[in-house]
């Protein structure tokens, strides 16, 4: 790998309690390059959701991870083993599928921004309230006055999963975690937020790892792509290397079941295919 | 004569508009219970005010008075004013209702949220002991209660303490388990959030929303165990004026001078139904 990597997994594997059931992720090793947006892509239940999570130690009990996560703080710096409590609310953040769910209901969105950078950053008064303001901006929310205001439930999903992502990047993370975060949107939304996410990459030297089950968004946003099944990493290449020359008869199956103008290689605003 | 409209069967779309139209007035607060509630709030505040008479001030020559523009609601076996002492009782069984309450959601809330939020043992532990608790007859255990510790407001605060909390705890376990699996949780780990600081501000205000309701209703059985014990003569004691020791002391004439129990058992009723409304609107509002 020549690239400069930010993270690497190494054998990552989880399993269930029961030793005799067969792993959920089976001894997965993936690099993540600095500024780079690696897709994981695979079908309900490969264990692409589960791989992510253990990147934080999210992992959800009774379920157990093994494998060694590293991590590069600086570039050209050795790769060390994650310390996950510093690593969380300071160099890595993630966002979630159901943006309803990944903010607190009874709190207004000010209130959800506020808290890290109170508690992580020390803010207070005017810095922080300009700090949340400018967040929103960032992630293109026109009047982020009245958006501060609000309670989730007040917004509509796209403004939601907005809100999500300027909560994630409000500790300027270097790694970006997304679970499906464009999956519970519709069509034109998704396009927007895709859109917003590559900006942020751009603009922000932003890794992300991008979880989808449609191979349709990953080939939108990701730089390589990296396709699992049955919890054991089928390839990796690069987005056009896995799209239009997949490797295994799995990955070959999944890109067929993609529009054809997709699949053709030309990337099109989704937009527009519905009138 | 003009012409009559035909009558059409209402379309999907009405009916469902008539639904949620119907819904939403059946989500408004019940003013009627909260009227109730006020009153008694008003009054017993008010007692010395509102009351006629002494509520202790026995007369024995006009014992057992029925009714008549001097006591409204007659005289009791020692002659004391039935209407000032039902008056009197509310400072009584009111004040000590909201205790008991207050007391079991504490200890339920504290239980409850250990359970929900630390799990594993401490949940199993909590909650096998809340099962025993609710199946033992909660009086048997309240009389044994009085019996070690002696009649009286302090027994029955203790005994709401060791028994009410169960469905407290119960209600806010399965809550906690469940906003626990919520994203913004995650999140707020993923943030760095501590742990005691997510159980307090992330989880519990998300958390305790059947609690409230429950709480309200709660107080109502409160009182009428309250009224119950001392009924039995296990509960306030003579000659304090409580609504079910009255209910106990109208007993023996209920044939000829029946507005002693029925004052008092009325009484107890219409602020039963009042704390009702008030708990069963609560609820709806909080589910619509």
């Amino acid at each position: 790998m020549s690239a400069d990597v930010l993270l690497r997994l190494d054998g990552i594997s989880i399993r269930l309690p029961d030793p005799h059931e067969p792993a959920l992720v089976d001894g997965v090793t993936l690099d993540v390059a600095r500024g780079e947006c690696l897709g994981l892509v695979g079908e309900s239940g490969s264990g692409k959701s589960l791989l992510l999570r253990s990147i934080i130690g999210l992992v959800p009990p009774p379920l157990s991870a093994a494998g060694e996560v590293l991590w590069s703080d600086v570039p050209g710096a050795p790769l060390l083993a994650m310390d996950r409590r510093a690593a969380r609310g300071r160099d890595v953040s993630m966002i979630f599928q159901e943006p309803m769910r990944s903010l607190n209901p009874s709190k207004r969105v000010s209130w959800t921004l506020a808290e890290p950078l109170r508690m992580r950053r020390g803010l207070h008064g005017v810095a922080l309230r300009e700090r949340i303001i400018s967040l929103l901006e960032d992630v293109g929310i026109d009047d982020p006055h009245r958006i501060a205001r609000s309670y989730p439930h007040e917004l509509s999903g796209g403004l939601q999963q907005r809100v999500m992502i300027a909560a994630a990047l409000s500790t300027d993370p270097d790694l970006l975690l997304c679970d499906e975060p464009t999956t519970a949107l519709d069509v034109t939304t998704q396009a927007r937020i895709i859109d917003l996410l590559k900006e942020l990459q751009r603009s922000r030297g932003l890794s992300l790892v991008f979880v989808s089950h449609d191979l349709a968004v990953i080939s939108e946003i990701a730089d390589r792509v990296a396709v699992l099944n049955g919890g054991t990493l089928l390839e990796v290449g690069t987005a056009r290397e896995v799209i239009l020359d997949p490797r295994h008869s799995y990955t070959r199956m999944l890109v067929s079941s993609i529009p054809e103008q997709l699949s053709a290689g030309t990337t099109t605003d989704p937009t527009e295919a519905h009138p | 004569m003009t012409t009559t409209p035909i009558p059409t069967a209402p379309s999907t779309t009405t009916i469902a508009l008539r639904r949620t139209r119907r819904s939403r007035r059946g989500a408004r607060v019940s003013w009627f219970g909260v009227g109730i509630v006020a009153l008694f709030v008003l009054v017993a505040i008010l007692a010395p005010l509102l009351a006629p008479a002494d509520p202790l001030a026995q007369n024995l020559t006009e014992r057992l008075a029925p009714p008549s523009a001097a006591h409204l609601l007659g005289t009791d076996a020692l002659g004391r004013d039935v209407l000032s002492r039902l008056i009197f009782a509310s400072r009584i069984d009111l004040p000590l209702g909201i205790a008991a309450a207050v007391i079991s959601a504490s200890v339920g809330i504290v239980l409850g949220a250990a359970g929900g939020f630390i799990g594993r043992w401490v949940d199993t532990l909590l909650m096998r002991v809340g099962d025993l608790v609710m199946a033992f007859p909660t009086y048997v255990l309240v009389i044994a209660l009085i019996a070690i510790m002696g009649a009286g407001v302090p027994a029955i605060l203790v005994s709401f303490a060791l028994l009410g909390w169960v469905p407290y705890a119960r209600l806010l376990r399965a809550e906690i388990r469940r906003v626990t699996k919520e994203e913004y949780i995650s999140a707020a780990n993923l943030a760095g959030i501590v742990r005691w600081r997510i159980l307090v501000i992330h989880v519990l205000p998300n958390a305790v929303r059947p609690i409230i309701s429950y709480f309200v209703i709660d107080i109502m059985m409160a009182i009428l165990t309250l009224a119950s014990l001392s009924y039995l003569g296990l509960g306030v004691q003579p000659p304090l004026a409580e609504w079910g020791s009255m209910v106990a002391e109208g007993q023996p004439y209920i044939q000829t001078h029946w507005w002693l129990t029925g004052a008092p058992g009325l009484t107890i009723a219409l602020l039963g139904l009042g704390f009702l409304l008030v708990g069963e609107s609560i609820e709806r509002r909080l589910r619509a």
